[in-house]
């Protein structure tokens, strides 16, 4: 059930919030240990929470009145540990809810838990040495994606209504597309990063993963705007996603990035997003094929800026405490230690071009599209990935052109479900202007009413 | 640019100079990161048009 049909059956009392919650904590019960969503379920807390808000007047109830949702485990909910699936930080018991969490708390919703994250949000496979790898749902021998590995698994296997998510490099677009359901990178200063661990405060951003564009929606209608908290958050409107969804997509100049087509993906999933693009047009799109410079070096760039502030951020227990890193995570850091310093600010001023060049193109353009990942899941283990015949790639580098220059530049960027290729998802990622989340729902809506791909679920035996 | 001059001994003593103490491991994966980025980053210096203004962390709206 999509999180929006959830909530109007909590509303029309078709079902109350402490059944809702405890169908989800039955399923997190005799799921997680299969596919390891979850770090921490706070049954306990989330019932309570549950029967407290039974007691909420009708006329209080807030649009998610009810609804069970997980938080990936970067984002503080008070009275849990947010241990950003790290040793370093398993024992970080934190008092007070982030904005995003204290957000969705006054609109009525219920948390779950605790979600399996990349050590540190900062690679994107989800396997911790510490907490173990998230599974994929549609097949627990493949990664769920990453950072936010723990998010796409949840949604794909039913353990929560909603899910929160963070994105500095894909972390919300991977694990949504390989979930097989639907995550937005929002534009970068739309939500507060209040009360989450860092990576890079240049591209971090929190946002959602759920089933729908919908679901989507009205998840980041509630989390968005200013916070005196996060000084990085623009005081902007935030407009009413749900009401702009209707409307369809007749006439919508649509901008195909060719690039990610022609080389550096595996050809199966390249065919299903054309396919997914076609269907745009036959909803009335005009699409248009273009060739975006700065995507050819964004993967470059992002790492440029973004593996210094990653550095600087644990420069501390680099120093005092090494050992209690994963090595891969460890590595990444330490690669940020040794750029040259005036390599920072080369990237800062390639940044500048690429959104010299993006701003011109959505004069043309109302979004761009694009597959979201080259390729389907791999294994649990696997780094290279197959492109094609004789063709492979470390799955670290296949990602870079498919999810940095979005985030490079602070764009709304969202992985609808588009297909499958061996009975795995294929994503295709919606692009918007800055601040311009409004029409990347619509389109995504206007997809989702027209195909099925987003409710196709696994085959998990309960 | 290359990663001709990053020898594990230089990086070592880089990463001390900071209280950092890597391991072998850790070096060799630096030094291959190294390899590779350092002549992409020159070729980005190289493309970038004269008097181009950094943007800062947080982009224009």
């Amino acid at each position: 059930m999509t999180l929006t049909a959830l909530a109007a059956r909590l509303k029309a009392g078709e079902v109350s919030p402490r059944e809702a919650t405890q169908g989800y904590l039955d399923r997190i019960e005799q799921l997680n240990p299969t596919v390891n969503a979850y770090i921490h379920v706070d049954a306990e807390g989330a019932l309570a929470a549950a029967d407290a808000a039974e007691r909420v007047p009708v006329a209080e109830r807030g649009p998610l009145w009810g609804v069970p949702l997980g938080i990936k485990d970067v984002v503080d909910v008070g009275g849990m540990n947010t241990t950003a699936a790290s040793e370093i930080l398993r024992h970080n018991l934190v008092a007070e809810d982030s904005t995003v969490v204290a957000r969705l708390r006054a609109a009525g919703s219920i948390i779950l838990g605790k979600i399996n994250t990349h050590e540190f949000a900062l690679g994107a496979w989800t396997t911790s040495p510490h907490f173990g790898p998230a599974r994929n749902p549609f097949d627990t021998d493949r990664i769920c994606g990453g950072s936010s590995g723990g998010s796409g698994c949840a949604m794909a296997a039913d353990l929560a209504a909603g899910t929160l998510g963070t994105d500095t490099a894909g972390s919300i677009r991977i694990p949504a597309c390989f979930g097989g359901v639907t995550g937005i990178r929002p534009s970068t200063g739309r939500v507060s990063n209040a009360g989450s661990v860092p990576v890079s405060a240049t591209f971090d951003t929190i946002g959602p993963i759920a089933r729908s564009a919908r679901d989507c929606a009205l998840l980041l209608r509630t989390i968005a705007g200013a916070d005196p908290r996060d000084p990085s958050t623009f005081d902007l409107p935030v407009p009413d996603y749900l009401a702009g969804l209707e409307g369809g997509i007749k006439g919508l100049r649509v901008g195909v990035v060719v690039q990610r087509f022609e080389h550096g993906i595996n050809p199966a999933v390249a065919a299903t997003v054309r396919e997914a693009i076609a269907e745009l047009k036959a909803l009335g799109a005009i699409v248009e094929e273009v060739r975006p410079v700065f995507t050819e070096t964004a993967g470059v760039v992002h790492q440029l800026v973004m593996l210094p502030e990653a550095a600087q951020n644990h420069q501390k227990w680099l120093r005092e405490c090494p050992e209690l890193y994963g090595a891969d995570v460890r590595a990444r850091l330490l690669a940020g230690v040794f750029l040259p310093g005036p390599a920072y600010v080369t990237g800062q001023k390639a940044r500048r071009v690429a959104f010299d060049e993006a701003r011109e193109l959505f004069q043309r353009f109302d979004i761009l599209v694009q597959p979201q990942m080259p390729v389907v899941p791999p294994k649990i283990g696997q780094v290279e990935v197959d492109l094609g015949p004789g063709e492979q790639l470390p799955y670290r580098l296949s990602l870079l052109p498919f999810n940095s220059p979005w985030s490079l530049i602070g764009l709304p960027a969202m992985s609808v479900p588009a297909g499958y290729v061996d009975g795995l998802p294929v994503g295709m990622t919606i692009v918007g202007p800055r601040f311009g989340e409004q029409v990347v729902f619509r389109a995504g809506h206007a997809f989702q009413q027209a195909t099925d791909w987003h409710e196709r679920r696994p085959n998990l035996a309960v | 640019m290359s990663a001709e001059g990053y020898s594990h001994d230089f990086l070592r003593e880089l990463a001390g100079i900071q209280g950092i103490a890597p391991t072998a491991s850790d070096l060799e994966t630096v030094q291959m990161f190294l390899t590779t980025i350092l002549p992409a980053l020159a070729a980005i210096e190289a493309s970038l048009p004269p008097g181009v203004v950094p943007v800062g962390e947080r982009l224009p709206a």
